[in-house]
């Protein structure tokens, strides 16, 4: 605890007073709770766990805060992988799921505003009549939309649009000091969200800050046409080098929604293969690739199918026993999970099942000779820790740059595996990171690593921001190595 | 911890809290009653499983508001259809035993629980009615209501159709008798136990089981039907636990006998009713529980002049009645709250009439009525095809 007894009981009735009785917790089992999440991380615990229902009742938890000097943590879901919803010093975890509403799709200048809670299977239910997608994440589908954009997080439209703090029009944010500011067009007009414009755009105060400086509460975020053709297709190969060139050729041609590009084990632990048993098998093909492109009309489609055709063709030379199908023909033949990469967000039960799932996710180059020797190196780690060699790779803006990471299960029963799985992360990140791999939802262990090696004048910078916004430090600290 | 809670270690850390069991899989409306009242995260299927992970690994001990968490839950099993992962089927069966945990170390049952269990040890029925008016319903109705030492079907009334809901016992016996069917019923039935098993209250269970077992043997029945969805589940997923089952005996919900009636032909309905429209709840036990989906629907659909027209969230995806899992009797309020939310869904089909298939969401429902000022009729559809012979 972080407060003497007497000073607890004052902020539990003050929590109370502002957000109702029932929306306030202290109980240990609370507690428990929201002091870990599904990765590797150490667990902290809260003090209080507190659910507003509004903006003002936000508000008036920062004052609170600031009054006593208590961290707040804000958590929707607390999916993020990366530890970011453990809080590292107690205080308020702020349960922000009440705040659920899709508050405006706009059509002509095509966003959605949303509350923090908003997960990504409500927004695909609300989007289902109309005329405009979102993109999903292959993942369980009650994740938060919003801290998915604001951690720059990937989904099936990041080969076009990149990750998704790219897609943010503007936001509504609570500032560690109480004010409510908005920041893009919306600073202007109530009803105009249609874009950061062309004012200084303060946005980057907030993405990637894991809560470190403000706390969103309405987010505009871009939506598309939805496509009346649509289509998935499936590559196995063996030849790593000449894959990724196919996939970086077909990622620079423009016509693709998301490429894809996995390990046989990855394959084969979305199909159900048990923990421990996803791995390659002599004679199988290693990788295994899904495209997913869309068309306005026949011929449009027809035409990109072509492409990947012939593009395939020069994988085929290279790679013989390359093989390209439809997802729909995978299915068939590796059982109907694997269509489910045509019906994103979903729940991968198998990664999930063992009680523990983390990864090392980063963003690279897109230098094919860096990627393959990545690769080799994260595969040889891995081995030698005694996980699953489950890569996940994909394309990201155009092939502007590149994702790279690893979904590993591992089971939390035993404290002996859950330390083995820190180390295995700790030398990937170490050995990535000198490849030019960034790893993002950064957790703070990682983000401490990164601080030692990057430009000290950043972190100075990033010192100084944080301090303006946040003098008493009490929004998320531990993260980024403020205090 | 119990051996109850011992036997899901294993599962107990399937479980990474990925949030799925939330809401219904690739659907995303509700599916969690108590999830979706109380919120946080410790409401939810998932919380629950990491609250007993606490009390085993000894990370938290037990208390009243551990107790409450854990009866807040209908235990209708709709988690156990989203959820994705390898222990999705044994999240009710977890529950269910963290609430034996609760009653073995004096923390549980609600209040209420205990009442109805100290009624069936000593009246062999939760009501704190006297077993010797168990066959009372049988009184003011002109159906004659055989009670025979042997027959070939053994109508299991259930102790909320003898003593609640007299009604549904009435009709299940005109539609017996109108299909001239060799059947029983009997005054030394006792209460299955399934409010018992569900609040975590085992130490009757063993004798419940094993003397409507001899029950049933001594009338050498092969069919033992029931018109309760809880007493059905109770009989045919329950019982083999604790005993062995009687064999070739086979356990049918009132529906699914009827279902077979109207397929061979032994029951023909005339037609009454004139373009009834009418909507149907899959009740948990029924449905999730026992895989009862399409029994029900085939019987109203055999009646002349009545459409089904169904809610958006049907079969494994309907939304739970709040009466289940010792809900209604510890927390009536809320389960009237949960109940609410499914009329005003039956609402929005248009139809005339709401119908089930179990006494106990019929109660509930029909309390939701009320409460709501709804004009919806709430009948089980027995009654609604007693009305037609």
């Amino acid at each position: 605890m972080l407060q003497q007894a007497e000073t607890h009981e004052e902020i539990l009735n003050k929590l109370r007073k502002i957000v109702g009785n029932e929306w306030v917790s202290d109980f240990p089992e609370e507690l428990l709770l929201y002091s870990y999440d599904m990765t590797e991380h150490p667990p902290s615990n809260p003090d209080f766990i507190v659910m507003p229902k509004s903006v003002e009742e936000i508000i008036e938890v920062v004052k609170l805060a600031n009054e006593y000097k208590i961290p707040i943590v804000p958590f929707v879901t607390g999916n993020n992988i990366g530890g970011l919803t453990i809080p590292l010093k107690g205080g308020i975890v702020l349960d922000l799921k009440r705040m659920d509403r899709i508050l405006h799709l706009n059509e002509d200048d095509m966003y959605i505003i949303i509350e923090p809670g908003v997960t990504f299977g409500h927004l695909k239910k609300f989007l289902k009549d109309t005329n405009f997608r979102y993109n999903y994440p292959n993942a369980p589908p009650f994740a938060s939309v919003m801290a998915n954009a604001l951690l720059s997080g990937l989904n099936n439209l990041s080969l076009r649009y990149g990750c998704m703090s790219e897609v943010i029009n503007g936001i509504e944010v609570v500032l560690p000091t109480g004010e409510l500011v908005k920041i893009g067009t919306c600073m202007c007009w109530d009803k105009h969200w249609w874009g950061r414009g062309p004012q200084p755009d303060l946005l980057g105060l907030f993405i990637n800050w894991q809560g470190m400086t403000g706390i969103v509460t309405k987010m505009a975020l871009q939506v598309w046409p939805k496509k009346p053709f649509r289509d998935w297709k499936f590559i196995l190969s063996n030849d790593l080098a000449k894959t990724y060139e196919i996939v970086r050729k077909l990622a620079r041609s423009d016509i693709m929604n998301d490429i894809l590009l996995m390990s046989v084990e990855t394959i084969k632990m979305v199909l159900g293969i048990p923990y421990g048993q996803a791995v390659h098998l002599e004679g199988e093909p290693h990788w295994a690739t899904t495209l997913d492109f869309s068309a306005n009309t026949k011929k449009e489609y027809e035409a990109k199918w072509e492409f990947i055709k012939d593009t395939f063709k020069e994988l085929k030379e290279v790679d013989p026993k390359a093989v390209l199908s439809s997802v729909q023909g995978a299915a068939k033949m590796y059982g109907q999970k694997f269509a489910e990469f045509t019906n994103l967000p979903f729940t991968i039960g198998s990664m999930l099942e063992y009680g523990g799932c983390t990864w090392v996710g980063t963003y690279m180059t897109t230098n094919i000779d860096t990627i393959v020797k990545g690769v080799k190196i994260a595969f040889d780690i891995i081995e030698k820790h005694g996980f699953e060699k489950c890569l996940y790779t994909r394309m990201m803006k155009g092939g502007h740059y590149f994702a790279f990471r690893f979904l590993l299960r591992f089971s939390k029963e035993e404290e002996e595996e859950v330390e083995r799985m820190r180390k295995l992360n700790k030398e990937l990140f170490e050995n990535l990171y000198e490849l030019g791999a960034f790893p993002y939802k950064t957790p703070a262990w990682a983000a401490e690593e990164i601080i030692k090696r990057c430009d000290p004048n950043w972190v100075n910078l990033m010192h100084k921001i944080k301090k303006t916004l946040d003098p008493n430090g009490i929004f998320n600290p531990g993260r980024w190595g403020v205090e | 911890m119990s051996d109850a809670l011992t036997k899901y270690k294993e599962e107990l850390y399937c479980c990474t809290r990925c949030g799925t069991c939330k809401y219904i899989y690739h659907e995303y409306s509700d599916s969690c009653p108590a999830g979706k009242k109380f919120r946080f995260e410790t409401f939810y299927p998932s919380g629950r499983i990491h609250i007993a992970r606490g009390l085993l690994e000894g990370k938290l001990e037990w208390s009243e508001r551990i107790r409450d968490i854990l009866f807040a839950c209908p235990t209708c099993g709709n988690c156990t259809i989203q959820c994705q992962s390898r222990h999705h089927n044994l999240i009710v069966d977890i529950i269910e035993a963290l609430r034996a945990d609760a009653v073995s170390k004096g923390i549980g049952p609600l209040p209420n629980q205990k009442a109805f269990a100290e009624s069936i040890a000593n009246e062999h029925n939760p009501y704190k009615e006297l077993h010797a008016d168990r066959l009372k319903w049988m009184e003011r109705i002109e159906e004659e209501v055989p009670q025979k030492e042997k027959a070939e079907i053994f109508y299991f009334v259930g102790c909320t159709s003898s003593y609640r809901q007299k009604d549904l016992a009435q009709a299940t016996i005109k539609i017996l008798n109108k299909l001239g069917v060799d059947y029983t019923v009997s005054k030394d039935e006792w209460c299955c136990g399934s409010p018992l098993m569900r609040t975590g209250q085992l130490e009757l269970v063993n004798d419940l089981v094993k003397h409507n077992l001899e029950l049933i043997e001594k009338v050498g029945a092969k069919k033992v039907i029931t018109s309760c969805a809880g007493c059905y589940r109770t009989l045919k997923t329950d019982f083999p636990k604790y005993a062995e089952m009687l064999e070739g005996v086979e356990i049918l919900h009132i529906t699914e006998f009827l279902q077979q009636m109207i397929k061979t032909g032994k029951l023909r309905l005339p037609k009454k009713f004139n373009a009834l429209k009418v909507t149907y709840h899959d009740p948990c036990h029924l449905g999730r529980h026992s895989d009862v989906y399409d029994a029900p629907r085939t019987v109203i659909q055999a009646i002349p002049g009545v459409t089904l027209i169904e809610m958006p969230r049907i079969r494994e995806n309907a939304w739970c009645c709040g009466a289940g899992g010792g809900v209604k009797s510890g927390f009536r309020d809320w389960a009237v709250e949960i109940s609410s939310e499914r009329i005003r869904e039956a609402e929005e089909t248009e139809c005339e009439i709401l119908l089930s298939a179990c006494p106990f969401c019929k109660t509930n429902l029909q309390d939701a009525i009320q409460a709501t000022n709804s004009n919806l009729k709430m009948k089980d559809i027995v009654n609604l095809l007693s009305e037609l012979l």
